[in-house]
């Protein structure tokens, strides 16, 4: 992509009062229009941080951050105007109802059409008309949602957004995004859960102790998970047959099963599978942890560090 | 690089710049969210002087009020730094002003104090505060809506208290109260209590703790009020001194409600406020939220 980038952050360094220890070093990122930018890493890592330093919530060590071509710092209530935010950790106020809450924020955004807001609650299906402190975690995660994207903002920045959200909601959710991204808006999605970035982003940051430590596609990303696949059948497996096709890089047999540690495309393994009778066969994704370790080793320190 | 949005952005994208939100949804939000509060402390205090317009005639027969008062010598210790005739505090006026609204800004404080330190930091410390400072208000613009209801507030409760104090004096043959001496004794209150409200919001924005914010504001008052009753008591040249800087100095009920409203004083209370707000507000510009 060559055109602007949407959000362009310079040197970013974040430090907070009397800690010892950078929230944020020197984070350089570029996102471009249009895309769903996935931002993973795990909990404390920056992320939030780097967030609230875009809505100028906090104010730089140093560095720059430049949204829609103006600067986060000095033009923050422009910047806010085109940007919908869904904090991570979301609070509501307890005593108004969904669509209260609906009405008293977009009374804080001119020309918000609110016809939009109660279209986006029905595909989530939130009943509007219950109290927010009656609200479980998943109901609330959808009423942030919602309040995010229902003034149509050019760019949406999501931190954790599914979080408590049931499978449905979750794939509706993917659905709103998808149609984000075919309009022409760009997503910031912030996630400690590697699958959730998986599904629906086109490049994604991994920041780790306040560091950026690689910027990719998704589809690399992907290539470099690692999988567990476990095949059940009743047949003798042995592991050196397995243990020698194309990205397995470990395998360990049991009564009645084998187990793979499989990096990249599934194709040989499932083509030798079907070779033998399967009575099962699950495959598990690697989790966040598992993924440092494959680019950085235990220590943290970069293997593979490459930013495209 | 210029701070455009149409450089970088498709026009069917970007929404429409507005410089200013549309006043008044904080603040309509904020008096409604405060209207149980403001019926409750309206009427409590209208219990109070209803109870005293009831009492004064029972004491007031025999000379009861004044030889009470004047045996404990709190004639002479309320009246001691105001041109007042002691004799005025056993007048319904003054009595009034003794028993009710002289106690309306330490009474009010706890109203008040939590009423502010909600306004902002409570907003702060539950999270809700991101989401309204993630839409475009300006900060100034969220801190002045949420003090003017603060404000509004306090005025719906006096206006209530005034109109009970006119109507039941108006019911009670028994009692002479002028229609600008109930004026002067409920506005009284007001100055002051905006000097408390500045105070806790600048200390809300300073510290990022409720209740340590809650204390010092606390500690302000009854420091405010023990200086000025201490020198009303003592009479030491240092307590004289002192009590100048005492807010409670530039209050008196008694005062307002015998010889009028001293506007001096009230303006520059309000004054005071100001000045204080305006530092609340430069300071919540540079603050970092959710610390």
């Amino acid at each position: 992509m060559t055109s602007e980038p949407i959000v362009h952050i310079t040197g970013l360094t974040k430090r907070y009062p009397g800690s010892s220890r950078l929230a944020l070093n020197n984070l350089d990122l570029s996102i471009q229009p249009g895309e769903i930018f996935g931002y993973l890493g795990p909990n404390g890592a920056g992320k939030t941080t780097t967030i609230r330093l875009m809505l100028n919530f906090i104010r730089p060590s140093a560095g720059s951050i430049r949204v829609l071509g103006l600067d986060a710092n000095r033009h923050s209530t422009r910047v806010r105007q085109q940007v919908g935010n869904l904090p991570g950790e979301l609070n509501l106020w307890d005593h108004l109802t969904g669509r209260h809450t609906l009405r008293y924020l977009s009374g804080l955004r001119p020309g918000c059409d609110l016809r939009y807001a109660y279209e986006l609650a029905e595909q989530l299906d939130l009943d509007l008309d219950i109290r927010c402190g009656s609200y479980s975690t998943g109901n609330k995660r959808k009423l942030g949602i919602i309040q995010a994207m229902m003034h149509r903002p050019p760019l949406l920045i999501l931190d954790e957004p599914t979080t408590g959200l049931d499978p449905l909601a979750r794939q509706t959710f993917q659905q709103m995004l998808a149609a984000a991204r075919s309009e022409g808006r760009t997503v910031f999605l912030s996630s400690h859960i590697l699958s959730e970035v998986q599904a629906v982003c086109d490049r994604v940051a991994i920041i780790r102790g306040g560091e950026l430590q690689t910027v990719m596609p998704m589809a690399r990303l992907s290539d470099a998970i690692e999988r567990h696949v476990t095949i059940y059948s009743p047949d003798s497996l042995t592991v050196d047959q397995w243990a020698s096709l194309d990205g397995v890089a470990h395998a360990q047999a049991g009564p009645g099963f084998i187990r793979l540690r499989v990096t990249g495309s599934l194709d040989s393994v499932v083509k030798f599978a079907a070779r033998h009778r399967v009575d099962n066969l699950q495959v598990e994704t690697s989790g966040l942890e598992e993924l440092f370790m494959t680019f950085y080793g235990r220590n943290g320190a970069s293997n593979n560090r490459k930013k495209e | 690089m210029t701070d455009t949005l149409t450089e970088r952005q498709p026009p069917s994208l970007a929404l429409p710049h507005v410089s200013v939100i549309q006043p008044g949804v904080i603040f309509r939000r904020a008096l409604i969210d405060n209207l149980a509060g403001i019926v409750a402390w309206g009427v409590g205090y209208s219990a109070l002087i209803v109870s005293v317009v009831v009492l004064y005639p029972i004491l007031e027969e025999n000379n009861t009020l004044f030889s009470v008062l004047s045996g404990l010598g709190l004639l002479d210790i309320f009246t001691a730094n105001y041109p007042i005739d002691p004799s005025a505090l056993t007048t319904f006026a003054g009595y009034l002003a003794f028993e009710a609204l002289g106690w309306g800004p330490v009474i009010f404080s706890a109203y008040l104090i939590p009423q502010t330190v909600g306004a902002v930091l409570g907003e702060e410390q539950r999270g809700t505060l991101d989401l309204l400072l993630s839409t475009p208000i300006t900060r100034w613009q969220l801190i002045t809506e949420k003090t003017l209801a603060i404000v509004a507030s306090l005025v719906l409760i006096l206006s209530i208290m005034l109109a009970t104090l006119l109507v039941s004096t108006r019911l009670s043959n028994q009692v002479d109260l002028e229609t600008w001496q109930a004026l002067a004794g409920v506005w009284h209150i007001l100055p002051i209590s905006l000097v408390v409200i500045a105070v806790t919001l600048l200390l809300s924005v300073m510290f990022y703790n409720p209740r340590m914010v809650g204390g010092l504001a606390a500690l302000f008052i009854i420091i405010s009020y023990f200086v000025r009753s201490l020198s009303d008591m003592a009479q030491l040249p240092l307590l004289d001194i002192l009590r100048r800087f005492s807010v409670f100095h530039y209050f008196s009920s008694i005062s307002a409600m015998i010889d009028g409203v001293n506007w001096r004083a009230d303006i520059g209370l309000m004054l005071l406020a100001l000045v204080i707000f305006g530092l609340a507000l430069l300071r919540f510009q540079r603050r970092d939220l959710g610390l």
